[in-house]
C-alpha cells in the first residue's frame, strides 16, 4: 500500500502536469499562405446549420457541445482540446481555422480526407458562432492577418501539391512503424497487495504479481488470431493459463465465426470487464468470476452485431465442451469443473447471449447455457443463466464520468443423489442444486475537473454475493467493498480497496492494493 | 422440471432467430445502401459512443496506424461492432496521429 501510494504521489501529478506543460509550450499557428485563404462559403443560416451537423459528429466528442474543450473524450487525451468558445478565436482568420481542421495536430485528427473542402468551411462558419465576437472588427481583422505569419513555415507560399506529397510521406513513414507485420502484443501487468484477517486475528498479508500478454495476429482483413496467456504464482509455484487461443473469421458484416478457446460469451464481466486495467476493483466479483459460470471455453462460436435503426442488438451462439459435474469428490459434490479441457464426461453444451444497446450509454444482456454435465450413467442437466445491465455516462453536468454495472447469474443442476451406495463414505446425499449470485457496482471519476490530480481519482462502490447455501456445506457469502483508484493514464492505474466479507457468518476484513500497467 | 429449465433456452433461441432473420434482411438490403458519409466523418462520435461503454478511451496517438488496424479488428470482434463502426473508428484513429 505504502509503495503504491508513494508511487502515485511521485509519478501521478508529474505525469499529468508534463502533458499539460507540453500543450502550453507548442503554439500552433497556420502558415501565412493558408491563413490568407478567403472563405468561399457565405456564413449564412444554411452553412452554419450544416457546419453544426458535422461538428456534432466529428468535433463534439473532444471540443464539447459549446466548444469549451470539454467533450466526453477530452479528459483522456494527452493534450487538452482547443477552447473554441474563447473570444481569442477571432484573432485567427477563417483560412487559419480551415488549415487547422485540414491538417490536424495530434491528438486532433486531420480532416483532409474525412471532410470535403466545403464541409470544412461550413465547420469554420459554425465554430465562429461559438465564440463571442469582440466589438472592434477592424483591429481584430488586422491582428488576425498579422498572427498567421508567426510560424517559420508561414513565410513561404504554400504549394498544395508539395503539401499533399508531404502528407503522403508522413502517412507512409507511420505505416512502416512497429506493428506493420500485422502482429502485436498487448495486455497488462499486475502488482498486487492483500491483507486479510478473520475476526480479530492478525492480518495475513503479502504481495502478488501477474503478467497477461495478449498476442493479436491479423492475418487478413477477415481473419484474426488472438492468444492470451496468464502467468502468475499459486501456492508458491509458477502457473500459467491459456485464457484465449482463438481464430476468428468474419463471414460477413454481421457474422463472425470463432474457433478454439475463447472467453465465455454469455458472461459479460468475463468477456468485457475482467481485464485488470478495465475492472475498477482490485479483485473480481463473486459468482460471475471463478464462481458459477465458466471463464474460458473450448469450441465454436458465431457472433455479431445487428443494427436496428439507431439501436443495436448483438448476439452470440456457441457449442463447447460441457462443464463436468463433480460427483466423486465429497468436498465439491454438485459443483462444476469449468476447466474441462479433456471433456471427461463426453458432453457438449450449447448456449448464447443476446445484448441490446438502445442508446450508446446502455447495454442490457441475457445469456444461457444448457447441457448434460454428468457421466454417462447419470442423467444430470445443467442450466446456467446470466443477466447484465450496464450504464455509463460522461457529462459536463456531473463534471465527469459515472458507471453503473450489475450482473446476476443462476446455476441450476438437476436434483441428484451423490454417493448413493456410500462407497465414498459420505452419502447418500440428495439436494436441490440451485446456486445464484452476482454484483452491483457504481463508480465516479471527476474527469472533467481541470485540476489534474483530482480529476485522476475515481471512487468505486461494489456489493457482491454468492449463495450456495442449498448445497451440503455451502454458505451464503455477502461482501461489500469501497475502492479508490488513481489513473496515471487511460491504461495505468493504482487501486486501493477495503472489503468486508461475510462468509455464512464468519467475517473477514480485507485491504487490497493493485497497480496495473496496460500496454 | 424439464419445461422449467428449457424455457430460457427457448427465449434465447427465439431472440437468436429474430436476430438472424434481421441479419438476413440486413444482408439483402446492404448492397442498396451506399455509404453517404466519407470515412472518418462519424469516427470521432462512434469512437466516443462505443469504446467508453467498456473501458477508458485510448488516445489515437498511443498506437501506430498499423497497430490500430490490428486492435480495431480485435475490438470489432469482441465488442460486436458493425462494419461501418469499425471502418469509421479506424479512419478516425488513423487520421488522429
Amino acid at each position: 500500500m505504502a509503495v503504491i501510494a508513494l508511487t502515485t504521489a511521485i509519478i501521478g501529478p508529474g505525469a499529468r502536469a508534463q502533458g499539460a506543460s507540453n500543450a502550453g509550450a507548442q503554439k500552433w499557428t497556420a502558415p501565412s499562405g493558408a491563413g490568407q485563404k478567403q472563405n468561399p462559403i457565405a456564413s449564412d443560416e444554411a452553412s452554419i446549420e450544416s457546419g453544426k451537423r458535422i461538428y456534432d459528429r466529428s468535433c463534439l466528442s473532444c471540443h464539447g457541445t459549446k466548444g469549451s474543450g470539454d467533450g466526453p473524450a477530452a479528459g483522456f487525451l494527452e493534450r487538452h482540446p482547443g477552447v473554441l468558445s474563447d473570444a481569442k478565436m477571432w484573432l485567427q482568420t477563417d483560412g487559419a481555422l480551415f488549415w487547422k481542421i485540414t491538417e490536424g495536430n495530434s491528438p486532433m485528427p486531420s480532416f483532409r480526407d474525412g471532410l470535403s473542402q466545403d464541409q470544412r468551411w461550413q465547420v469554420v462558419n459554425y465554430i465562429r458562432t461559438l465564440a463571442p465576437k469582440p466589438l472592434n472588427d477592424e483591429r481584430i481583422a488586422s491582428a488576425a492577418t498579422a498572427a498567421i505569419g508567426d510560424s517559420p513555415a508561414g513565410n513561404a507560399p504554400v504549394s498544395e501539391e508539395a503539401d499533399l506529397q508531404l502528407q503522403q510521406l508522413k502517412r507512409l513513414s507511420k505505416a512502416a512503424q512497429s506493428g506493420d507485420t500485422k502482429m502485436m502484443v498487448v495486455g497488462y501487468g499486475t502488482a498486487g497487495f492483500a491483507a486479510v484477517r478473520a475476526g480479530n486475528a492478525a492480518f495475513q498479508k503479502g504481495f502478488a504479481t501477474a503478467f497477461n500478454p495478449l498476442t493479436l495476429w491479423k492475418l487478413s482483413d477477415r481473419l484474426l488470431f488472438e492468444g492470451e496467456l496468464e502467468f502468475q504464482f499459486e501456492d508458491g509455484e509458477g502457473v500459467f493459463n491459456l485464457e484465449v487461443a482463438q481464430a476468428t473469421y468474419l463471414l460477413n458484416d454481421y457474422m463472425a465465426l470463432g474457433m478454439g478457446r475463447f472467453l465465455n460469451p454469455m458472461n459479460f464481466f468475463v468477456e468485457r470487464q475482467h481485464m485488470n486495467w478495465v475492472n475498477k476493483m482490485p479483485d473480481k466479483p463473486l459468482a460471475v468470476y471463478d464462481g458459477l459460470l465458466p471463464e474460458s471455453m473450448q469450441g465454436l462460436q458465431l457472433r455479431g452485431p445487428v443494427p436496428v435503426g439507431s439501436m443495436k442488438l448483438e448476439y452470440s451462439l456457441y457449442l463447447i465442451n460441457a462443464s463436468a459435474l463433480i460427483e466423486t469428490d465429497p468436498t465439491a459434490f454438485g459443483t462444476l469443473d469449468f476447466d474441462n479441457v479433456s471433456n471427461v464426461h463426453n458432453n457438449l453444451a450449447y448456449g448464447g447471449k443476446v445484448g441490446f444497446i438502445p442508446i450508446p450509454e446502455i447495454e442490457i444482456g441475457y445469456g444461457a447455457q444448457y447441457s448434460s454435465v454428468g457421466p454417462a450413467d447419470m442423467d444430470a442437466k445443467a442450466l446456467l443463466q446470466s443477466v447484465d445491465v450496464n450504464y455509463v455516462q460522461d457529462a459536463a453536468a456531473i463534471l465527469g464520468a459515472v458507471s453503473l454495472r450489475g450482473q446476476w447469474v443462476w446455476s441450476h443442476i438437476d436434483k441428484l443423489t451423490y454417493d448413493p451406495d456410500t462407497t465414498l463414505l459420505f452419502g447418500p446425499v440428495t439436494f436441490n442444486n440451485d446456486r445464484n449470485g452476482g454484483y452491483g457496482q457504481i463508480s465516479y471519476r471527476p474527469s472533467r475537473l481541470s485540476n489534474p490530480v483530482v480529476s485522476a481519482f475515481e471512487a468505486v462502490f461494489r456489493y457482491d454475493r454468492l449463495d450456495q447455501s442449498k448445497a451440503p456445506g455451502g454458505v451464503e457469502e455477502k461482501r461489500w467493498a469501497v475502492g479508490l483508484n488513481y489513473w496515471l493514464a487511460s491504461n495505468v492505474v493504482a487501486k486501493a480497496a477495503y472489503e468486508r466479507d461475510d462468509q455464512g457468518g464468519s467475517k473477514l476484513d480485507e485491504i487490497l492494493g493493485q497497480f496495473i500497467t496496460g500496454f | 422440471m424439464k419445461d422449467h429449465t428449457n424455457r430460457p433456452l427457448r427465449i434465447l433461441a427465439g431472440c437468436a432467430l429474430s436476430a438472424l432473420s434481421l441479419l438476413a434482411a440486413g444482408c439483402s438490403s446492404a448492397g442498396v445502401q451506399p455509404s453517404e458519409k466519407a470515412a472518418g466523418e462519424n469516427g470521432a462520435q462512434l469512437w466516443g459512443d462505443n469504446c467508453a461503454r467498456c473501458h477508458n478511451y485510448r488516445s489515437p496517438s498511443m498506437y501506430s496506424e498499423a497497430q490500430w488496424e490490428i486492435i480495431t479488428l480485435h475490438m470489432r470482434l469482441r465488442g460486436n461492432l458493425t462494419a461501418d463502426e469499425h471502418k469509421e473508428i479506424l479512419a478516425f484513429l488513423k487520421s488522429a496521429h
